[in-house]
């Protein structure tokens, strides 16, 4: 039994010994220290010197001319602008009513109750107060505000903006999913609508290199182009998995169809209607409007030789969020996206706000600096706002992250200077920004997330637990400054406000409240007519 | 310097995040301190009880605070129950009294596993609000010291075991640290004979001690800790995320993982025990070479099978009361068994998988002439078959166990049979290399026959001291590289 308490007594001491061996690298495989007693006493580790960034990513792959996409923007704005005082050359829109909707906005109300721990609120570099006029425009604007939020792996599969879009429409109106694409192998994921899809092709973006022409170079935003063949089709059905999207007023297919093709809707598997649509480079959208769409299929009867389906869009009047996410991207595959389709959809559904979601997929341990990376951030900012030059541009600074080390599992110490790096390109290109980082801290940060089931054990992804308590700390946000929105009108109304004289006006002030005239705790507040 | 001292008082308090185990720092040191006065008290056997037993109450206690009153609760009203059954002759009360221990001990697990369980369900069949949650902790290690404790009252009922003079001795054995947390249920006619013996540690128990202690740290917190965060769990959270070829593999993964997360922890328990003297039976047998699910259940969790064998099949009726009460025992043992491992709906499903699949191999074996319990009764193309159809039916099993819901099992399954994607394999193998490379290595020494073991274990036991000091050094050295090595990234391959 001696020999027992001797081999462990020499066990141990060894294993101090070594806890005094520095971490080192043999043959490229980096050694830990072996800090045996860690729990008590932890070594201050030499600071390596900080590797640099150009290794990240390649500039070249994704090079772009923003003077080039300016050109090709103003030439489609152009287009649009004469289309407004003489019909378009082709017919872009294909329109099948099945009820006419007479449904406005929901009345607006701020609830000034917070959803997250913490407020994180949004920081507006914008000379011209951008996020105050996208809040604005979402409190008053009797039409559809459209959002997109372009990002990558993180918000996969409506992750965050599941959860933002159910906040944003409970508080402003709305119903439906947004964006779904037409086809992509990660459909099945999405639980916020579900697509069955059969006959198309999809190619991503992030493999342009491999994607046949012309299809490498049709890319919208959402990263997908499919291609169909004759009788492809898809079918997309209404989930409850958050509120409101078991049915929406209007769904529209967007597509191209540079010969003449004849495409069929199929509405509640019950109502079908056909389209012959005539050849031409723009990209088309079919539009059906009912008072429930539980579920729409697509289907291509003919002409799909050229034809590029990009996906359809779900929702009606109020907030639509739409959710474009590219697995791996750090934001620089934009610049391979198509600005004449771009902007050709934009002045199909003017977005209102953009927010970008990137910057995971470049950071990494040890790295400190980003100067290049800034730099294409404010490019991307620059290429939005060229073609979608009525949105509000909102940066999400890099999310929470952690890794494993000898000390256990810790916040990732290149975190605060990709944030660096993300608000400084959103202050030099007068861009908004969110720190996600701060709102996920503010929930006791990616450890735990984990520990609560709301992310992955990667400590880097979030799921739709996860997605929640971000969204709602974003919507938090927003909602706060809808509140100052609100605010800014009541005084405006109160300083152009007539002095109430006559007890005769009163009956007047005692009409049912008008379509967004928000109060701002929820108390139904009526506004002169004046 | 107060800093440490306070950062050694955090470290030794009761820490719910931080149960004691066997392969963290804190045990190393204590267990270094705590042999050396094992060592000075081997001739003193009340002052060498008593010392086990504060320390045992100490492992507790660092997991899970103050309940270790429970255990000295169960320790009495036990030894209390066991001593009156001995002295009690009428049939009745002894009845009474066994089922007195029964309700007691059940009562305890079924309050502390069961009670948030039970109010989930009448909620979901009720409606919510029709019993309040209760925030109800759950106690480390009660369905093992419960289950053993009940070993020793039945036992005694039935005359198989004398009951032990002294309390202190009684509380020794249900709380004796090694196996306290996580098995093996060590029986009380298992167990007893060994407290008062004269401690003695041969060259071999030390040589198999370090054995078990190697394997089982290679087992538990290289080889499962790896794949369950590097692989398994990322799977099992979101399958739609993964081709059906990643969603298999995870499963192979979780089978491998549970195994060698039960197995190593069990064999480091045995390994401790063996330090301090005390032999407990063997807990894991290569489970997943059994030939048929009969076999299987000989292989895997010993100590577990053979307590529901004996103290619940036979308590049913055994196979003594004709056929189709028989394969409804088998049923009703194994969906208790299912219900022993978690309180959850899958744990009862996955207990009544294994309940119909020993209750159809039974039946087989009537029917089907000369079919064999055993794979080595069998013809090696038999027993290949039986080998992979009997893993097979374990994996679903364990799909089945490890999935939160039914639909993300439903979802695996999905994937499996619809997405499969072979062309992604080699790409697949590539990016989780490491977890890839702990699956073979994993799964190639589970199929190295018993010799194998064998032999490694003498080459241990007759290794020079330095040499096995190193081989354990190296072996914890590679853990904490491995604790602490960079979580693998997800990778993508599904276009």
């Amino acid at each position: 039994m001696l020999r027992g308490w001797k081999t462990a007594l020499w066990i141990l001491l060894a294993l101090i010994g070594i806890a005094l061996i520095p971490p080192v690298t043999v043959g490229g495989v980096e050694l830990r220290r072996a800090n045996i007693f860690a729990d008590l006493y932890r070594f201050e580790e030499r600071a390596t010197d900080p590797a640099t960034e150009e290794y990240l990513f390649d500039e070249t792959e994704f090079e772009v001319d923003l003077e080039a996409v300016k050109g090709q923007v103003e030439a489609v704005q152009q287009q649009i602008a004469q289309a407004d005082t003489m019909p378009h050359e082709v017919q872009i829109d294909y329109r099948w009513v099945v009820d006419a909707q007479t449904a406005t906005r929901h009345e607006v109300t701020i609830n000034p109750a917070r959803y997250s721990s913490r407020l994180t609120s949004i920081e507006d570099f914008s000379a011209e107060g951008a996020i105050a006029a996208f809040c604005d425009t979402l409190i008053e604007a009797n039409r559809p505000i459209r959002i997109a939020v372009l990002g990558d792996s993180f918000i996969e599969g409506d992750i965050l903006t599941a959860d933002l879009r159910e906040r944003l429409q409970t508080a402003f109106g709305g119903r439906g999913t947004g964006f779904t694409p037409m086809a992509s192998p990660l459909t099945g994921f999405r639980r916020t609508i579900k697509t069955q899809s059969k006959g198309w092709t999809a190619y991503n973006i992030m493999q342009h290199k491999s994607v046949p022409a012309p299809y490498n170079e049709q890319f919208f935003v959402s990263g997908w182009v499919c291609r169909p063949t004759d009788g492809a089709s898809t079918r997309w059905e209404a989930t409850t998995f958050r509120k409101g999207l078991d049915s929406c007023q209007m769904a529209r297919v967007l597509f191209r169809s540079p010969d003449s093709s004849r495409v069929q809707l199929i509405l509640n598997d019950s109502l079908s209607h056909e389209f012959s649509v005539e050849g031409a480079s723009q990209v088309r959208q079919a539009i059906v409007e009912a008072s429930a769409i539980h579920s729409l299929e697509f289907k291509v009867l003919e002409g799909a030789a050229n034809m590029v389906g990009y996906g359809a869009l779900f929702g009606g009047q109020g907030v639509e969020v739409d959710n474009y996410s590219v697995r791996s991207n750090n934001g620089q595959a934009i610049f391979r996206t198509n600005p004449t389709i771009n902007a050709e959809i934009n002045a199909m559904l003017n977005y209102d706000l953009v927010i970008l979601q990137y910057g995971l997929n470049i950071m990494q341990a040890g790295v400190y600096k980003y100067t290049s990376y800034g730099q294409q951030i404010e490019k991307v900012i620059t290429y939005c706002r060229q073609c979608f030059p009525s949105a509000a541009i909102l940066v999400m600074g890099v999310s929470d992250r952690a890794i494993k080390n000898e000390n256990g599992v810790e916040t990732m110490d290149a975190i605060p200077y990709m944030i660096d790096c993300q608000r400084s390109a959103a202050r030099n290109q007068g861009a908004a920004f969110w720190s996600t980082f701060d709102a996920m801290q503010a929930e006791g940060g990616i450890r735990e997330f984990v520990a609560k089931g709301w992310a992955g054990k990667d400590f880097t992804h979030i799921n739709y637990g996860g997605g929640r308590r971000v969204a709602w700390a974003l919507f938090d946000a927003i909602n706060d400054e809808a509140a100052k929105a609100v605010a800014r009108r009541q005084r405006r109304l109160e300083a152009t406000k007539p002095v109430i004289d006559s007890i005769e006006q009163l009956p007047h002030l005692m009409k049912p409240l008008e379509v967004g005239t928000p109060t701002l705790n929820g108390a139904v507040q009526a506004i002169p007519q004046l | 310097m107060e800093t440490l001292l306070t950062k050694i008082q955090t470290l030794l308090s009761y820490d719910p995040q931080s149960p004691l185990i066997f392969s963290s720092g804190l045990f190393l040191y204590l267990f270094v301190g705590f042999l050396l006065g094992y060592w000075l008290l081997r001739k003193t056997t009340h002052l060498r009880i008593l010392y086990v037993v504060a320390f045992s109450l100490y492992f507790y206690y660092k997991s899970s605070g103050l309940y270790f009153a429970l255990l000295i609760m169960a320790a009495t009203y036990d030894y209390l129950i066991g001593y009156s059954l001995y002295l009690t002759k009428g049939r009745t009360a002894r009845k009474l009294l066994v089922t007195m221990s029964v309700v007691m001990n059940l009562a305890m697990l079924g309050y502390f596993k069961y009670t948030n369980f039970l109010f989930d369900l009448t909620n979901q069949l009720f409606g919510v609000g029709f019993l309040d949650f209760q925030n109800i902790f759950l106690p480390v290690g009660i369905s093992f010291f419960v289950f053993q404790s009940m070993s020793y009252t039945i036992d005694i009922y039935r005359g198989n075991l004398r009951p032990l003079n002294s309390w202190f001795d009684y509380l020794f054995y249900l709380s004796f640290f090694p196996q306290l947390v996580a098995g093996p249920i060590v029986r009380a006619s298992n167990f007893i004979p060994q407290i008062r013996r004269k401690p003695v540690v041969t060259r071999e128990m030390l040589g198999s001690a370090l054995f078990l202690i190697l394997t089982g740290l290679f087992k538990k917190a290289i080889i499962s800790d790896y794949i369950a965060l590097n692989f398994v769990d990322r799977i099992f959270d979101e399958p739609l995320l993964y081709s059906g070829f990643e969603c298999l593999m995870g499963i192979y993964g979780y089978a491998l993982q549970i195994y060698c997360d039960f197995s190593g922890y069990s064999d480091m328990a045995i390994g401790l025990a063996l330090l301090m003297g005390f032999h407990f039976p063997k807990n894991f047998d290569a489970p997943y070479r059994s030939a048929t699910i009969t076999e299987f259940w000989r292989r895997w969790h010993i100590s577990l099978s053979s307590w529901l064998r004996d103290y619940l099949y036979i308590s049913l009726g055994g196979n003594r009361k004709g056929r189709v009460r028989t394969y409804l025992n088998l049923l009703i043992t194994m969906l208790l068994g299912g219900l022993w491992h978690g309180a959850a709906v899958r744990f009862i499903l996955w207990g009544a998988l294994h309940g119909i699949a020993l209750a159809v191999h039974k039946m087989w074996l009537q029917v089907v002439p000369g079919a064999k319990t055993l794979g080595k009764d069998m013809n090696p193309v038999m027993r290949l078959l039986g080998t992979l159809f009997t893993f097979h039916l374990v994996c679903l099993g364990w799909l089945v166990f490890r999935a939160d819901s039914m639909q993300t099992a439903g979802l695996m399954l999905h994937q499996i049979f619809s997405a499969f994607d072979a062309s992604l394999i080699p790409q697949i193998i590539a990016g989780y290399s490491g977890a890839f490379l702990l699956l073979a290595i994993g799964y190639v020494l589970h199929a190295i026959p018993d010799r194998g073991d064998q032999w490694l274990r003498g080459a241990i036991t007759n290794a020079p001291m330095g040499l096995q000091v190193a081989m354990m050094v190296l072996m914890i050295w590679l853990v904490m590289q491995v604790k602490s090595s960079d979580i693998q990234p997800f990778i993508y391959f599904q276009f």
